[in-house]
């Protein structure tokens, strides 16, 4: 399995679609973010400010990338049909899915990483410093934790891909759900944990306060920190719902005839 | 949520038959596509759930759907007619369960309370000023709240939340509903006013307490109370020592107010029947048992302050000509055109007003009077552009001050004395267009920017401020928070100063509101009959027709 891995992140590497895919979505990420900047009521820019902007619009982006990304990466080899050359070769099916699953999950991760860290450093260009309207620390919590949200949308992508083998099918159905629960998540909260873009939003909620004056200026307070219960709720459903799909979706792939 | 927990069971119970059918044969069907149809009543129930929320009373339905799965994984025929008998009986208990259950679907009112009262004491300016005890607000109401999760009455919670509001005595503290407080906040008064007696008592400048709004079909007016009659006794209690446990969901920031309006907030208290004393037309002590009308008090109170609070029944930012001398501008609210209030530029405003004033000069009238009664406030803008109206050509009048905010402890700066440090003074330039009298009406309920306005107006000398109370007294920066039931806690959440750098107007605990009143007009025999006899707008006849003004 390992040369399996270590094959498939080659792949990933030198497949020209991810490649523009990811620029595409970096550039998309990051003009974004930079048009949405604002200017505090001292008149300066603060890259703290800005992060927060970049909080809310980037979790969107990425999942829009990862319903491309996905598919793409696990359902080229049916198309291919590299999934039954490597049977063929003698590695068992447990080997090639899980093989893999962990390259594109780990792959999917990375980026989702990357693309946030170019926002954010986008948003930093040109400003006054920081800031004090949030810590720096909150925001790579933040981070760390829609982390296990984006691994759980992975896990289910990768599911899918395996079902139905048609990663154009897939890619429809990810941007179409990803859209209707993003609207639903927008309108009520009453489930965090049940759906993963749902978990995402919950996550990503923070307490913003505008305090304002009778002269005009607004000074918005951010705090960004996550409860304990909120934390690891998501770590824990997002890892058990992300095995549960992924085990679901070996079950299917183990007796699948391939054709 | 209910109609789709129903749905949910009976889709389950369906698909379950189904699938029990369909393992007969689905050893038939070569492709394993077929087998995905194990997954989907799962997919059913995580989208439904995705939708309405976990509920304890669903639980069934959870188990039996993820029970389904096990004919995905497992092809046999035996584990898929197992399971799916199972998950079929999981569907069809739920039901019955879910209808007998008391925490089904129960709403979580004690979390609210909890949120909301962290989000408050976070955010709340003034509690050191008003000398809040959060943890003892806290030990007192949640106990209660917990009570409310366990009978589910929206309207108690209402209640409660109104009683824990009015405890800031802060007109801008308060709990609504966004949509529904028009039917659920005159719920609640019917239900924690009292009863209705016949009539309201009121008590006067000179310290006696009358009947008002007599019902004509009552049984007090049969007895001979009428309009004005002096009530000297409330079932074995002097009027003014009449039980005022309904006045705990009234907020008054001013202990006179509060002393204004007293006997009549408690005018419903009393059981199925009092025994009221009251001095007959012949000055003759006298007493009546009234049995209750009803147990809507909160009408009868109603029609009470409409009679003796409500403005000038005109529309917003009307004039009216009162007669030769006099027009009255009504303003309901501190908002202008949505222009104006977009832009900040308020020039609609000041051409009306330049327009209006010429006319007066034209036609000899030289009074200008404001009704700013029942207006809850609006934006500061707004104050800015009228007072510049009314102030002295190029006269630049103070308006307020602006404390420094820290950003990074996110809070306002104190010097080491414990004052707050001013980080700007706020000035009106006026723009002199007009000179005459003016007088400004308000009641208890003109409030926040309309507390601004009459603040700075007081300082014009053309200017008197007339009404039966001091305004609300209410004017920090509103901020708040929302609830997932629609319910909304709103509170002082911005700070304002004035000239010396204390709290702008609100008042501390005294109780004693800052923004003073240049006439208070008592309230009287001669104001009762005219109020409730002959249906006039007293409080303007008193400007118009003296001696006031």
């Amino acid at each position: 399995m390992k040369n399996i891995i270590k094959s498939e992140f080659l792949k990933l590497r030198k497949d020209r679609f991810c490649s523009i895919l990811f620029l595409v979505f970096l550039i998309v990420g990051a003009w974004t973010v930079s048009s949405s900047m604002g200017i505090s009521p001292d008149g300066k820019k603060y890259a703290g400010d800005n992060a927060v902007t970049a909080l809310a619009l980037v979790p969107f982006i990425i999942q829009f990338f990862l319903c491309a990304f996905v598919p793409h990466a696990c359902g080229a080899d049916f198309k291919d049909k590299t999934y039954n050359y490597e049977i063929m070769s003698g590695h068992t099916r447990a080997e090639v899915y899980f093989g893999k699953v962990i390259a594109v999950i780990i792959t999917g991760t990375l980026i989702s990483i990357v693309l946030f860290a170019a926002c954010i450093g986008v948003s930093a260009i040109g400003t006054d410093g920081w800031g004090d309207s949030v810590q720096l620390s909150d925001i790579l919590m933040k981070i760390f934790i829609m982390m296990f949200c984006f691994i759980r949308i992975i896990c289910v992508y990768i599911f899918l891909t395996y079902i139905i083998k048609n990663m154009y099918a897939v890619v429809i159905i990810g941007f179409v759900f990803s859209i209707l629960f993003n609207v639903y998540a927008e309108v009520t909260s009453r489930s965090k944990y049940i759906l993963g873009i749902i978990n995402l939003k919950a996550v990503n909620t923070f307490d913003a306060w505008c305090t304002f004056t009778v002269k005009g200026d607004k000074y918005s307070t951010f705090d960004l920190s996550i409860s304990s219960e909120l934390a690891t709720g998501t770590i824990i459903y997002s890892l058990i719902a992300g095995c549960l799909v992924l085990l679901l979706g070996y079950a299917f792939f183990r007796h699948d005839d391939m054709n | 949520m209910k109609s789709i927990d129903f749905s949910l069971s009976v889709v389950l119970a369906f698909l379950s038959a189904v699938l029990f059918m369909f393992s007969y044969s689905a050893e038939k069907y070569i492709t394993r596509m077929w087998n995905l149809a194990y997954l989907f009543p799962a997919v059913v129930v995580i989208i439904a759930s995705a939708f309405t929320g976990y509920e304890t009373c669903l639980i069934p339905v959870y188990a039996g759907s993820a029970l389904l799965i096990a004919g995905f994984v497992k092809e046999s025929g035996k584990v898929r007619r197992t399971v799916s008998i199972v998950s079929g009986a999981f569907a069809v208990i739920t039901i019955p369960l879910c209808m007998n259950s008391v925490t089904y679907r129960s709403y979580d009112y004690a979390e609210d309370f909890k949120s909301g009262m962290e989000y408050i004491e976070k955010h709340y300016v003034l509690s050191d000023y008003k000398n809040i005890d959060f943890d003892a607000l806290y030990d007192e109401f949640l106990p209660k709240f917990e009570k409310v999760n366990r009978s589910q009455d929206e309207v108690e919670n209402l209640a409660l939340w109104t009683e824990f509001c009015a405890r800031f005595n802060d007109g801008h503290v308060g709990y609504y509903h966004r949509t529904r407080s028009e039917t659920l906040l005159p719920e609640m008064y019917d239900r924690y006013l009292g009863n209705d007696y016949g009539f309201s008592p009121m008590t006067l400048s000179d310290g006696r307490t009358v009947a008002v709004n007599v019902g004509k079909d009552s049984e007090a007016y049969n007895a001979g109370i009428r309009n004005g009659t002096v009530i000297t006794g409330w079932d074995g209690v002097p009027p003014d020592k009449i039980s005022d446990e309904n006045m705990k969901y009234i907020t008054f920031t001013d202990k006179e107010t509060r002393e204004f309006y007293r006997t009549l907030f408690c005018g419903g208290t009393g059981g199925e029947s009092i025994t009221v004393g009251f001095y007959d037309e012949n000055n003759n002590e006298q007493t009546v048992v009234l049995n209750k009308r009803g147990p809507y008090y909160s009408g009868r109170l109603k029609g009470t302050l409409d009679a003796v609070c409500s403005g000038m029944k005109t529309g917003h930012m009307m004039w009216e000509d009162i007669d030769e001398k006099t027009s009255v501008f009504r303003i309901k609210f501190m908002e202008a055109d949505g222009a104006a209030m977009h832009s900040g530029e308020f020039k609609k405003l000041e051409s009306s007003f330049r327009e209006k004033i010429i006319e007066m000069k034209r036609d000899g009238r030289d009074h200008i009077i404001i009704d700013l009664r029942d207006n809850a406030g609006g934006d500061s803008r707004m104050v800015k552009a009228m007072v510049s109206v009314f102030a002295p050509a190029s006269e630049e009048i103070y308006y307020c001050s602006d404390p420094k905010w820290d950003n990074k402890s996110a809070s306002y700066v104190r010097n080491p004395e414990g004052k707050y440090e001013v980080n700007n003074d706020n000035y009106i330039t006026g723009k002199g267009l007009w000179d005459g009298k003016l007088t400004i009406l308000i009641n208890s309920y003109s409030a926040s920017a309309a507390d601004h306005f009459v603040y700075v107006m007081r300082k014009l000398d053309n200017v008197k401020v007339v009404g039966f109370t001091k305004p609300c007294g209410s004017a920090q920066g509103v901020g708040e928070t929302t609830f997932e039931n629609g319910y909304c806690l709103s509170f002082s959440g911005s700070l304002v100063l004035d000239e010396l750098g204390e709290v702008f107007i609100d008042s501390d605990v005294k109780q004693i509101n800052k923004n003073d009143i240049d006439i208070l007009v008592p309230f009287d025999e001669e104001a009762v009959k005219a109020i409730f006899d002959d249906g006039v707008d007293y409080l303007l006849k008193k400007v118009l027709f003296g001696p006031v003004i």
